[in-house]
């Protein structure tokens, strides 16, 4: 027996780490690392980024060498690798978004928007962050492929079709729903690009209270901030809120067949919730339905952040447009309220509007906060949680919208 | 509020027509912000339509159960 080649392959991890291989993997602890310590230190949607930043350190472990082929693979991918599995049960087939949909419809309550209906608007005027980057992603990504030529992932953008989808893709992380980005990517078969897809996603999601304040202060002056909005609601009785999980079904599954899936799951949820004999499977669905799925869909979206894919210059232009895409949205609530006020007597604190993004319930409380921060009596929770639920069926409808006219457009 | 629904409902209706115009049009032209702009105008327009006809729908489900 060749003793050398045993020490090769019994601490071929230790020389992997050691090539240049093994600094990009270094990289990739770094950057779990950095996960996990926002989901730890900062409580950054920990849920979510903690099983992200492991899954990432899983995927980016050495390979193994297989002594007979020489194949090499990461134990945890490959073909049998448990992450390529849970990828291939939960991701490629869009169960998993389909799955936490219906964890998030028995956890809303739409109440607040049936009894004050009129904030629905903002949860379609929050979308335009994800329209306004799609355009923007179409005028750079094309550049991509000349200023890096000898990456083969960017070669692909060379494609015009190519680049549709990307550009979908990253218009809506804006919306800041993760499934549903998940479901657009994944739709257009973008499995190279999913991990900072998914990372940016669910990153700006956790980053509401970070991101949104800024943007709206900026967009805003106090006096509009401390606008009082009287909360004038509706009865809303039992069978509304039965009704109205089907009827949305009904309306969105015939005018945009795309989003089907994504309504369908979310107001199955709402109607085991609303139902009033099926509080069982409800608490099923908000606990122990959404804590399996967020586990498993937190640790296989990490699975998708290997190395070789994820350092990558695409990685930083995703991330940038979906921070952009999120800025966006929130202008675009605020400054239709604001456009609102224009007509109207009763006034709108322009901050509802930001709420219209989907990241449910945490930027209708960030707004609530700033509200009560810039006036202690001004209580806006409810109309702000209102265009928030609204931006949650806004978004799923622009995704299914995105889905169904790019597929059109490039006959695919 | 009638003109504008009008007017969305005229944006959504033709999106599908444009979408298809646009297929053929745009491969010769290979105008990919020609495609952008088909996509966010009816996507856009798609969204408010949408919203807009789950608040009338709101709207007459309280009506109709007072």
């Amino acid at each position: 027996m060749d003793f050398a080649k045993l020490i090769e392959e019994l601490f071929s991890g230790v020389f992997y780490m050691m090539s240049g291989d093994g600094i990009k993997t270094l990289i990739m602890f770094i950057i779990a690392g950095i996960l996990i310590a926002l989901a730890i230190v900062k409580d950054y949607e920990p849920t979510l980024l903690l099983p992200i930043g492991f899954g990432c350190i899983l995927a980016n472990l050495p390979p193994v060498i297989e002594a007979t082929t020489g194949i090499t693979a990461p134990s945890v991918l490959g073909e049998a690798g448990f992450l390529s599995v849970l990828f291939n049960a939960g991701i490629a087939n869009e169960l998993f978004p389909v799955l936490i949909f219906i964890a998030v419809g028995a956890m809303i309550d739409f109440s607040p928007l049936l009894k004050d209906p009129s904030t629905i608007f903002f949860g379609a005027a929050a979308q335009f962050g994800i329209f306004a980057t799609f355009l923007f992603s179409l005028l750079l990504l094309p550049l991509l492929p000349d200023l890096f030529p000898t990456n083969e992932t960017l070669a692909t953008l060379r494609d015009s079709d190519m680049v549709m989808k990307l550009a979908s893709a990253i218009g809506i992380i804006g919306a800041a729903d993760g499934p549903t980005t998940l479901y657009v990517a994944n739709h257009f078969h973008l499995k190279d690009y999913m991990g900072p897809i998914s990372v940016a996603a669910y990153s700006y999601m956790a980053l509401v209270p970070v991101i949104q304040p800024p943007v709206i202060k900026l967009l805003t002056t106090k006096k509009e901030r401390m606008i009082r909005m009287d909360y004038q609601e509706e009865r809303c009785s039992k069978t509304t809120l039965i009704l109205f999980p089907i009827i949305v079904t009904v309306v969105a599954g015939i005018l945009v067949p795309m989003s089907a899936p994504l309504v369908g799951s979310l107001m199955f949820g709402n109607l085991i919730r609303e139902c009033g004999v099926l509080e069982r499977l409800s608490k099923t669905a908000q606990n122990e339905l959404a804590n399996l799925v967020t586990i498993v869909l937190g640790i296989t979206i990490g699975g998708t952040m290997v190395a070789d894919k994820f350092l990558d210059p695409t990685t930083i232009l995703i991330l940038a447009l979906g921070l952009f895409a999120f800025v966006f949205d929130t202008a675009g609530g605020v400054l239709f309220a604001k456009f609102l006020n224009l007509f109207r007597k009763k006034k709108i604190n322009p901050m509802v509007g930001a709420a219209g993004i989907s990241a449910f319930p945490m930027s209708s409380r960030v707004i609530a906060k700033m509200a009560l921060k810039e006036d202690p009596s001004n209580f806006i929770l409810m109309q702000s949680t209102s265009a928030n639920v609204s931006g949650q069926l806004g978004s799923i409808v622009a995704g299914g919208m995105v889905i169904t006219l790019v597929t059109m457009l490039i006959g695919g | 509020m009638k003109k504008l629904l009008f007017s969305l409902l005229t944006l959504f209706m033709a999106a599908p027509a444009l979408a298809e115009e646009g297929a053929e049009t745009a491969s010769s032209l290979s105008s990919l912000m020609t495609k952008g702009l088909i996509v966010t105008a009816g996507g856009l327009g798609g969204v408010f339509l949408v919203l807009i006809l789950f608040f009338l729908m709101i709207k007459i489900m309280h009506k109709l159960l007072k």
